[in-house]
């Protein structure tokens, strides 16, 4: 079977990186085609890095390591942003429908109150108090809904 | 023991965003830069050649260097010494290297594009003769795969051990043993090749 590897790789390819090896090295190159190919292929790839590096890399612009940090951070920030944003719309329904139960709750309180009670007992208040009271529920809803919302926002931490 | 070792910047990035007083935080967030830089600054340009010189194409290359470190910074990793941390970021490099090239198939019509444009830019700048003989050792550089060139890179530029290259590409030392062979096999038979036509 073709030897593949050969002990003395990791030395020999010190000695190359050091450009000096050690007689023993340069003995054991002549006897071991494993450690030759090594060193023709790392001479090769030495020379092509070298050539390469000064064809290309002179030209090449990179950004600074700030504009890499603060544009790798920027990205991360839109995620809580996204995911609040994201969240608000389920609020406001929420809220809606709480609102509009309260004033269910105090219409038919009310209705309940005027079947009853004696202290408005005349047909044209019977009939327009009602839905006058609706409409101040309705008006006390959207206070209460707008509260929540001004709440809602000034609970907002900075990221 | 080792474990119990970190590195400055290993802790400086571990440290989770937490509201502190403000001039803690501020204090954490300039010690973490301040490393980070240092980092950048002395890996950052052989990093990004290594990378182009794998893909062949520099928009490509910008692309998974910036992901690269995107994803290093984000990383949450004890990391002993810059060496590991190096380490780190050529394994990040390797795996989006590796996905880059199954949806690249025109490499070779990418090559060609390069080419010319490295022609034409160079051509004023540099002597004739080095041109050429650097655009010869860039065929030759292309006729290996980019996972060939990947493993050549590591171990005959970069140095790292076997050990190292197969815990970065996820494969067993052996196994990479082998591969290393047969890539560093091919690029001796194609210089070999050359040689014999007087191209070396």
């Amino acid at each position: 079977m073709k030897k593949k590897t050969c002990h003395l790789e990791k030395e020999v390819m010190a000695g190359l990186r050091e450009k000096e090896l050690k007689p023993e090295l340069q003995k054991h190159l002549s006897e071991c085609p494993v450690c030759q190919g090594v060193v023709a292929v790392h001479t090769w790839m030495s020379q092509f890095k070298e050539k390469a590096w000064k064809i290309d890399m002179p030209k090449k612009d990179l950004p600074d390591a700030r504009t890499v940090w603060n544009g790798i951070y920027a990205r991360r920030r839109p995620d809580k942003q996204l995911v609040r944003k994201a969240l608000r719309p389920l609020i406001y329904p929420q809220v809606l429908s709480f609102g509009v139960f309260i004033a269910g709750i105090i219409f038919l309180g009310i209705k309940g109150v005027l079947k009853f009670g004696n202290i408005f007992d005349t047909p044209a208040l019977t009939r327009i108090l009602p839905f006058f009271l609706l409409f101040v529920s309705i008006i006390i809803i959207l206070i209460v809904f707008c509260g929540l919302l001004l709440a809602l926002e000034k609970r907002k931490k900075p990221i | 023991m080792l474990s119990s070792v970190v590195h400055p910047l290993s802790v400086a990035l571990q440290q989770k965003d937490r509201e502190t007083n403000q001039n803690g935080s501020l204090y954490m967030e300039e010690n973490r830069k301040k490393i980070w830089e240092e980092f950048y600054e002395s890996y950052s340009r052989s990093f990004w050649f290594y990378i182009y010189k794998i893909c062949g194409d520099e928009p490509t290359a910008d692309d998974i260097f910036q992901e690269s470190f995107c994803k290093f910074l984000k990383a949450r990793i004890n990391f002993q010494n810059e060496k590991h941390m190096r380490a780190y970021l050529y394994r990040i490099a390797y795996r989006l290297i590796i996905d880059r090239m199954r949806r690249i198939k025109a490499e070779k019509k990418a090559f060609a594009e390069e080419q010319r444009v490295y022609l034409s830019y160079i051509q004023k700048e540099s002597p004739q003769s080095e041109i050429h003989f650097s655009l010869d050792m860039e065929k030759t550089f292309r006729k290996l795969k980019p996972k060939e060139r990947m493993l050549l890179w590591l171990a005959y530029i970069e140095g790292y051990s076997y050990g190292e290259i197969a815990e970065m590409t996820d494969n067993k030392e052996n196994s990479l043993k082998v591969q290393l062979f047969r890539a560093r096999e091919k690029l001796a038979k194609i210089l070999k090749t050359q040689k014999l036509q007087g191209r070396v």
